[in-house]
C-alpha cells in the first residue's frame, strides 16, 4: 500500500459535496470527542487557501442556518491532509513489537483531493450552461487524481428517495449517474498506467448518500430520524436509485480485492434523535445554534474507510466486487 | 488484438458497441466482463443513457468523431479448461481488443484499410428491416481489395443482424437470414481473401429490447440487451456456437 494513501471525491452536481468537504474538520473534531482520541486524535487540515476558507465559512451554518456555498467559475482545487489512527497491528505485528522493542505503528496521513467546479461536477453532455473548456480542465484533473487514487467517494443524494418526487424524475437522477461515471472511469483507464489485471488501481469505494436527514424527513420519520437512520441499509438505500445494473457496470471497474462501502450521511447530523431543526430551510433565521449541537453524522468516516481506518461502530455496509449489483 | 465494426450507419455500430457493458452483465457469469478502456468507449455512455431517458437514439449529438473511430476495450473470461484451472498461479489475463469502427457512408480510409490489414476479427452489422438495403459485396470488396494483399489475417467474421426480438423471423435461421441480408455474393470476397481456417459465425440481436411494460424514460434494469455481446463473444475470444463454420461451410450453405 503507498505510504501516503490518496483520495477523490466525485458526484453530480447540487449533490452535497462541497458541504460534505466542508464539514470535514468540523467532524473530526466530533469524532475525536466522541471516541476519547486523545493519544492519536484524527486531524484535518486544509492545505490550500481555498480550503481553509471553506473550513471557516461552513461555521455560517450555525448562525445562518444554511450552507454559503455559491456556484463557483473556475475549479478550486481543495486538497485537505488527514491524519488517522494506524490500523491496529495483526498478532504477529504485537510479537514484533514486544520482543524487538518496535514502536507503534505511526498515524498515517493522506491526502484528500476535490477538484470543484461551476454547479459541481459537470462532465461533456451534462450541463449546457457550463463552459466547455471548464469542463474539459476539471475532466482532466479529475482523471489525474483518480489515476493514483487509493479511495473513490461517490456521493449521491439519498433524498432522491422521496415519495412525493416523481419517479421518471427519480429515474433521470440515476441515468445522470450512469451517462457519466462508466465513461470517466473509461477515460482513467485509458490515462493510467494500468495495473496487473488491467484495472483501476483503487482499492476502497466509498459511496456516501448525502442529506440523508432530508429523506427521513420527506418521509416522515422527523421524530425518529436519527435511528431510522442508522438502521437503513446503505447498500438497499443505492440500489434503490440506482438499481443493480449500474453497480453490475460499475464494479468491472474494479478489482477482485476491492472494497465497496455504503453509507447514509448527513452534514447537519441529528439534534437529540431527531432532526437538527435549526438547519432546515424553514427555520427561524435568528435562532443561533451552539457547536456542540451540531454533530454531522458519517462525515469524516467514510473518507477514513477509504483509507482502512473506519472508527469502531460506524454504520456502514461493506461489500466485496461480486455481491454488488446481484 | 486488433478487430474491425463495419456497418452501413454509424447507428447501427454505435448501438451494439453502447449496449456491450449492459448486455455482458446480463450474463451473470462473475468472471465475465466487459471494461471499456477509452475515451470513445466512455462517450457511447450519455448516447445509449439519452435513448433510455427519451427513446431518441441520437448518435451524432455525442460523437465527436464520426468515422473510423478506435474503441478499445478488455474482456474478462472464465477459465475454460481444466488445465487452467490447475494453474491456479496464472492470473487471469484479460483480451485487451482495438476495435475500428467504420461504415459504409464514404470510401474507406487508408486508416481503416491499414487496421483491416492487422486485424483478427471482423463483425459486419446490419438492420433486418432497414429502409435502405445496403450492397454488402460492393463495399466488402472495395475495402478488402484496397488492401493490394491475398494473405489477410482475419481469424474470426461474425454477421450481426439488428432486429427487434418480437419481429425475428421463426422459419429462417440465422444463417439464412445473413444470407438474405447480406448477400451471397460477399462469400466470393471471404474466399478470394481468407484463409480456409477462417470461422464464420451468425447473430441476430435486439439491442433496444426493454422489460414489458417498460416505458421512457427507463432505468438500466429495465434495458434487457438481447445476445448483443454474443458476437463479440465469439470475434474476440473465439468462443464458438453451435452455428460456427469454416470457409468451406460457408461455401456449401451460400453459394447452394
Amino acid at each position: 500500500m503507498p505510504d501516503n494513501k490518496e483520495i477523490v471525491i466525485i458526484g453530480p452536481s447540487k449533490v452535497g459535496k462541497t458541504a460534505l468537504v466542508a464539514s470535514l474538520s468540523h467532524a473530526a473534531v466530533t469524532l475525536n470527542r466522541r471516541s476519547n482520541r486523545n493519544n492519536q486524535p484524527i486531524e484535518v487540515i486544509g492545505k490550500n487557501t481555498d480550503t481553509r476558507d471553506l473550513f471557516t465559512k461552513v461555521y455560517q451554518l450555525l448562525q445562518t442556518g444554511s450552507l454559503p456555498f455559491a456556484g463557483t467559475h473556475s475549479i478550486i482545487n481543495y486538497h485537505i491532509e488527514m491524519t488517522s489512527p494506524a490500523p491496529a497491528p495483526s498478532f504477529m505485528q504485537r510479537l514484533k513489537i514486544l520482543f524487538s522493542g518496535m514502536t507503534d505503528p505511526k498515524p498515517e496521513v493522506c491526502n484528500i483531493y476535490f477538484p470543484d467546479a461551476p454547479g459541481g461536477a459537470v462532465f461533456h453532455g451534462d450541463d449546457d450552461e457550463a463552459d466547455e473548456i471548464t469542463i474539459r480542465n476539471l475532466r482532466n484533473e479529475l482523471i489525474r487524481k483518480i489515476s493514483s487514487a487509493f479511495g473513490l467517494i461517490i456521493c449521491l443524494d439519498a433524498a432522491i428517495l422521496n415519495p412525493t418526487v416523481d419517479t421518471n424524475d427519480q429515474k433521470r437522477a440515476a441515468l445522470n449517474f450512469a451517462k457519466w461515471l462508466p465513461g470517466l472511469l473509461s477515460e482513467v483507464l485509458e490515462r493510467q498506467e494500468a495495473n496487473s489485471t488491467g484495472r483501476l488501481n483503487i482499492k476502497r469505494v466509498c459511496i456516501v448518500m448525502t442529506k440523508a436527514d432530508l429523506w427521513a424527513k420527506n418521509n416522515n420519520y422527523t421524530d425518529l430520524a436519527e435511528t431510522t437512520v442508522q438502521n437503513r441499509n446503505g447498500y438497499d438505500h443505492a440500489i434503490d436509485i440506482l438499481g443493480k445494473a449500474f453497480f453490475m457496470g460499475l464494479r468491472q471497474f474494479f478489482d477482485t480485492n476491492t472494497e465497496f462501502n455504503f453509507f447514509m450521511s448527513s452534514v447537519f447530523g441529528f439534534y437529540q434523535g431527531g432532526l437538527q431543526e435549526s438547519f432546515m430551510e424553514e427555520a427561524n433565521e435568528e435562532t443561533v445554534t451552539s457547536l456542540d449541537e451540531w454533530t454531522p453524522f458519517n462525515v469524516i468516516e467514510p473518507f477514513l474507510t477509504a483509507v482502512d481506518a473506519t472508527p469502531p461502530n460506524t454504520f456502514v455496509i461493506t461489500k466485496q466486487k461480486f455481491d454488488i449489483g446481484v | 488484438m486488433y478487430g474491425m465494426l463495419l456497418s452501413p450507419t454509424t447507428e447501427t455500430a454505435t448501438s451494439l458497441l453502447a449496449s456491450l457493458y449492459r448486455s455482458m452483465t446480463l450474463r451473470n457469469e462473475p468472471q465475465s466482463e466487459f471494461v471499456g478502456t477509452n475515451q470513445a468507449m466512455g462517450d457511447l455512455n450519455p448516447i445509449i443513457t439519452r435513448w433510455l431517458e427519451t427513446g431518441r437514439f441520437n448518435p451524432s449529438r455525442y460523437n465527436r468523431q464520426s468515422d473510423d473511430t478506435l474503441f478499445q476495450f478488455r474482456m474478462y473470461m472464465p477459465k475454460s479448461s481444466i488445465a487452467d484451472h490447475m494453474m491456479f498461479w496464472k492470473k487471469d489475463v484479460p483480451i485487451e481488443s482495438d476495435c475500428l469502427g467504420t461504415h459504409y457512408s464514404r470510401l474507406f480510409s487508408s486508416v481503416a484499410v491499414e487496421h483491416l490489414k492487422k486485424s483478427e476479427y471482423l463483425i459486419i452489422c446490419d438492420e433486418l428491416h432497414s429502409s435502405q438495403r445496403q450492397n454488402h459485396f460492393e463495399h466488402l470488396a472495395h475495402l478488402f481489395l484496397q488492401m493490394y494483399n491475398l494473405d489477410c489475417s482475419l481469424k474470426r467474421i461474425a454477421f450481426v443482424i439488428h432486429c427487434p426480438s418480437d419481429q425475428q423471423p421463426s422459419q429462417e435461421s440465422p444463417i439464412d437470414i445473413a444470407k438474405r441480408v447480406f448477400g451471397a455474393e460477399c462469400y466470393d470476397v471471404f474466399k478470394t481473401f481468407c484463409k480456409v481456417k477462417t470461422r464464420f459465425d451468425f447473430f441476430m440481436v435486439d439491442v433496444f429490447n426493454l422489460l414489458p411494460n417498460a416505458h421512457h424514460p427507463c432505468t438500466l434494469d429495465q434495458w434487457i440487451p438481447e445476445d448483443a455481446i454474443n458476437p463479440f463473444l465469439f470475434a474476440v475470444s473465439g468462443l464458438p456456437s453451435e452455428r460456427t463454420m469454416t470457409l468451406k461451410g460457408l461455401e456449401i450453405l451460400w453459394k447452394q
